[in-house]
């Protein structure tokens, strides 16, 4: 079920996403790149920041709590856009923020799979 | 996060020029960690520079080590050389430290900066006030209408560029990117004549 997004979870998050680096407090898993190279037709891995950004800088952000995640931490998904070849696509993000607040995971970033995705 | 560092095989994608497909497909072998609580391969720093590195490669973009090397040896602050190329310094800032990347309209620019084949002295004179710059190119090109139909260009789509005076219908920075590119085409034009209708 969709809910807003409480600040304790997008203030860190956020953080880290601007200043964060790879590996260290931005986790980016094999599968995440490969399908968000493949669905943004080619991007590089920092183009996914900025949208990212600009999907959890909005007011009132909503999301879904999902549980059960084996990472320790608390994990939302949601929808940002990435704008690519004058066409602007929808894509399902999630992000596990660890309990330790300094890192983040990137779960996903890919085109909305209906199936099994929904926030 | 462990030590516990192996390889593994990742796609990297070429976009073509418009962006709208992907115009080919490599494989590099890239070092990844081993996320403990999940088993899954983590990209590492080192392979993010990688994959990032061979995707720039294969577009024909400058590095960020390139534009840093460049800025350096022409001895000029990151503030100045945004001015020069009218980028913004935040934006050459992020450019030189990989977290974005210029266009490729602009990345053309920086490679003809990089190959020596634009001066600071040909960006200097862009910043003047009143520069019309079919006036900077040669005779030739001071029609109102010029179309460029044989140049060398690294991307295709700017090989049959047309450039139409004041009704370009281009925005001024772009204007001023183009009128870099002419200025080059106009030397090759005095050593290498072609047609230009």
């Amino acid at each position: 079920m969709e809910t807003e997004i409480p600040q304790d979870w997008l203030v860190p998050v956020l953080r880290i996403l601007r200043d964060g680096r790879f590996e260290k407090e931005i986790l980016v898993p094999t599968r995440v790149w490969n399908d968000w190279e493949a669905d943004s037709l080619g991007a590089f891995l920092y183009d996914v920041r900025e949208p990212l950004i600009a999907a959890l800088s909005a007011p009132n952000v909503i999301g879904k709590l999902i549980a059960n995640q084996p990472e320790p931490g608390v994990t939302y998904a949601f929808w940002f856009f990435y704008r690519a070849a004058d066409t602007t696509r929808k894509f399902y993000g999630k992000i596990c923020l660890y309990d330790n607040k300094i890192k983040i995971k990137l779960l996903s970033a890919h085109l909305p799979n209906f199936s099994s995705e929904r926030l | 996060m462990n030590n516990d560092t192996k390889y593994a095989d990742v796609n990297v994608r070429i976009p073509n020029l418009d962006g709208d497909a992907i115009a080919e497909m490599h494989t590099v072998r890239v070092p990844v960690a081993v996320d403990p609580h999940t088993g899954e391969e983590i990209l590492t720093e080192e392979a993010v520079g990688i994959i990032e590195t061979t995707k720039a490669r294969y577009m024909g973009l400058l590095l960020p080590a390139e534009m840093k090397k460049m800025r350096e040896q022409l001895g000029l602050t990151q503030r100045r050389i945004s001015e020069l190329v009218q980028s913004g310094e935040k934006s050459w800032t992020r450019w030189e430290s990989g977290k974005a990347r210029p266009s490729r309209m602009v990345n053309v620019l920086l490679r003809l900066m990089y190959e020596g084949k634009v001066f600071i002295t040909d960006l200097v004179a862009q910043r003047k006030p009143g520069t019309n710059w079919r006036n900077n190119c040669c005779p030739k090109m001071s029609h109102s209408k010029v179309t460029v139909t044989k140049a060398t260009f690294p991307t295709p789509s700017i090989t049959q560029m047309q450039v139409c005076g004041t009704d370009s219908g281009l925005s001024p920075p772009s204007q001023f990117i183009y009128s870099c590119l002419l200025l080059t085409i106009s030397t090759k034009l005095y050593l290498h004549p072609f047609s230009v209708n």
